[in-house]
């Protein structure tokens, strides 16, 4: 697991399967959720494991997640906003844009 | 697009180039995919420049990228185009056509003189249980502690090996995390065959090894169990990891723990060169693809060059030095005068080389994991498809040709990170089962869009700037 080396500077709220998430402003979604005890972010389509990020570089997309209504988005390379809608990738892995 | 030379990647290899041009009066501008300059190594540094504590902890090498990044900001000739990421590169006669996406949206621009300057990626690790949540790259945790100042609790242990499981131990140890453990794959002492390399490197940079020497031996200082000739490691968990089971000295034992960091070094990432179809060597020294270049830095395609550790891991030093080289290199083409006179360039060229010596040694004292390179059968290998190691083994014996024939049978590499993760196992394995040199067996012709982008926006695409 992974904590906050100081505390929340800048405080945006993230809603992550509908709990309500404290961030900080400008971080990654994959940050955010790592901080807040987050290890497991989807289900792999083709075997069901568990999965959560591996690279936080944008290479492996094992980070991704829902977002905004919108599948396959890289947690790793998107950054928390206000109000930001977040849940549990499952399903396919197809990628959708903007990641 | 009015630049004259397009860079991708602002990383110091990047910026040292960026900085040279524009002293030339050269217009470049820098594509990048981070939202501020500095690439892997110098992450998020301008913004962290007032968090003492922070710069404390990640030390001096880390600090000094402040200055590299705020040179190049002054420079008005260098203009930037950050929270980019390229998903097309097309090398035609008549120029080099980049497919880019920024906040979902697409566009194409065309330069004359396009430099790659896209860094190293971390060589992925494959062994059983690596895709349970809470098994993370060692390199994700500093990017996690660069980007947005998070340390792993007490209880992590580190696995692996090279230069950074050090680097990185050393820093939340100052930050006064509590690692349970070690779990070191690398010798204690430097094997007799290897110590001609290192009395070489010792002449040249004796000052890099004795930092090195230093930093692993903060781990024991603190401490912190610190075991060597680690042979294999296993993680396990439900959800996510609860133990790992390794292997040393014989005798198999077991640690409780929720995060595991992995590392094995790192390796030039050749997504985006194999896409735009350069020729690449296999790199005995470095166990690893490299894109095939000439000695002014040009890759087999036309107007395509490439420096920094993108072209074979030198490191930070190193991709600055390139990149005044390489400024110089390039001022010629375009018939400038160079921006640093001859006396620099040769200076550039020794202090090139004598880091050249150094990382011969690291490439050998850390060569590759065997437990990684040829992980048991019930590997998972291709994360994305779930394919694991027994099935590469058995196409691979049963006659497949190549790993491009293996992916259209079996889907690896066939997922959304495209082989990325996968790509450097499969050659291996295959090559191991087959008895086959590597650099027989070849590896994944890579296909754009290297990016996630949809079909309607790729077709929305009706213009490219000039
Ligand atoms: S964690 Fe690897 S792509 Fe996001």
């Amino acid at each position: 697991m992974f904590k906050r080396a100081r505390n929340i500077q800048s405080k945006v709220s993230i809603l992550f399967d509908g709990q309500p998430i404290a961030a900080e402003e400008g971080e990654t979604v994959a940050a955010a959720l790592f901080a807040a005890g987050i290890l497991s972010f989807r289900q792999a389509p083709e075997d069901d494991s568990p999965r959560g990020p591996y690279c936080m570089i944008g290479n492996c997309f094992e980070c991704l997640i829902e977002i905004e209504g919108l599948g396959g988005r890289q947690a790793c390379q998107t950054r928390v906003r206000d109000g930001m809608v977040i849940a549990r990738h499952r399903g396919l892995a197809t990628v959708e844009a903007g990641s | 697009m009015t630049a004259d030379v397009v860079i991708i990647g602002a990383g110091p290899a990047g910026l040292s180039l960026a900085i040279g041009l524009a002293q030339l009066g050269v217009c470049v501008e820098i594509i990048d995919e981070g939202q501020t300059a500095g690439g892997q190594v110098y992450r998020a540094v301008s913004r962290n420049s007032s968090n003492k504590q922070l710069l404390d902890w990640l030390g001096l090498d880390y600090a000094k990228g402040a200055a590299v990044v705020s040179d190049a900001q002054k420079l008005d000739r260098i203009s930037w185009r950050m929270a980019t990421s390229v998903w097309d590169i097309r090398c035609e006669d008549e120029g080099i056509e980049l497919g880019l996406v920024v906040d979902g949206k697409v566009s194409v621009v065309k330069s004359n003189h396009v430099v790659l300057a896209t860094g190293a990626m971390e060589r992925p690790t494959p062994f059983p249980g690596w895709t349970l949540p809470g098994v993370v790259s060692m390199g994700a945790a500093q990017t996690l502690l660069k980007d947005a100042g998070l340390l792993p609790e007490d209880g992590v242990v580190l696995a692996g090996q090279g230069p950074l499981l050090y680097l990185f131990a050393s820093q939340i140890l100052a930050a006064g995390v509590r690692p349970k453990a070690v779990l070191d794959f690398a010798p204690k002492w430097v094997a007799p065959k290897n110590l001609p390399l290192l009395a070489r490197a010792l002449i040249s940079s004796g000052k890099m090894i004795a930092k090195g020497l230093h930093l692993r031996n903060q781990i024991s200082a603190a401490g912190v169990e610190h075991l060597f000739n680690v042979k294999r490691i296993e993680a396990f968990g439900d959800d996510s990891l609860n133990r790992v089971r390794y292997l040393h000295r014989g005798v198999e034992k077991e640690v409780e723990t929720k995060l595991l960091l992995v590392h094995d070094g790192v390796i030039a990432n050749t997504h985006i060169t194999t896409a735009a179809g350069c020729a690449h060597n296999w790199d005995k020294q470095q166990a690893a693809w490299i894109p095939r270049r000439n000695t002014l830095g040009q890759t087999s395609c036309k107007n395509l060059w490439m420096l920094g550790d993108g072209a074979g891991i030198a490191g930070a030093d190193a991709a600055v030095l390139q990149g005044r080289i390489m400024a110089r290199a390039i001022a010629m083409k375009l018939d400038l005068s160079p921006p640093y006179g001859e006396h620099q360039n040769r200076a550039d060229l020794q202090a090139l080389s004598r880091i050249t010596i150094l990382r011969r040694f690291l490439d050998r004292q850390y060569a590759p994991v065997a437990a990684f390179s040829n992980p048991p059968d019930e590997t998972m290998i291709c994360r994305c498809e779930a394919i694991k190691a027994v099935e590469i083994r058995t196409l691979a014996r049963s006659g497949c040709m190549g790993p491009n024939q293996l992916r259209a049978f079996s889907r690896a590499g066939m997922g959304p990170c495209m082989g990325r993760q996968c790509g450097g196992a499969i050659s291996r394995i295959m090559a191991a089962e087959t008895g086959q040199d590597i650099a027989d067996i070849g590896h994944f012709s890579i296909r754009t869009p290297l990016k996630p982008v949809t079909l309607a926006e790729v077709a929305s695409l009706h213009k490219v700037e000039p």
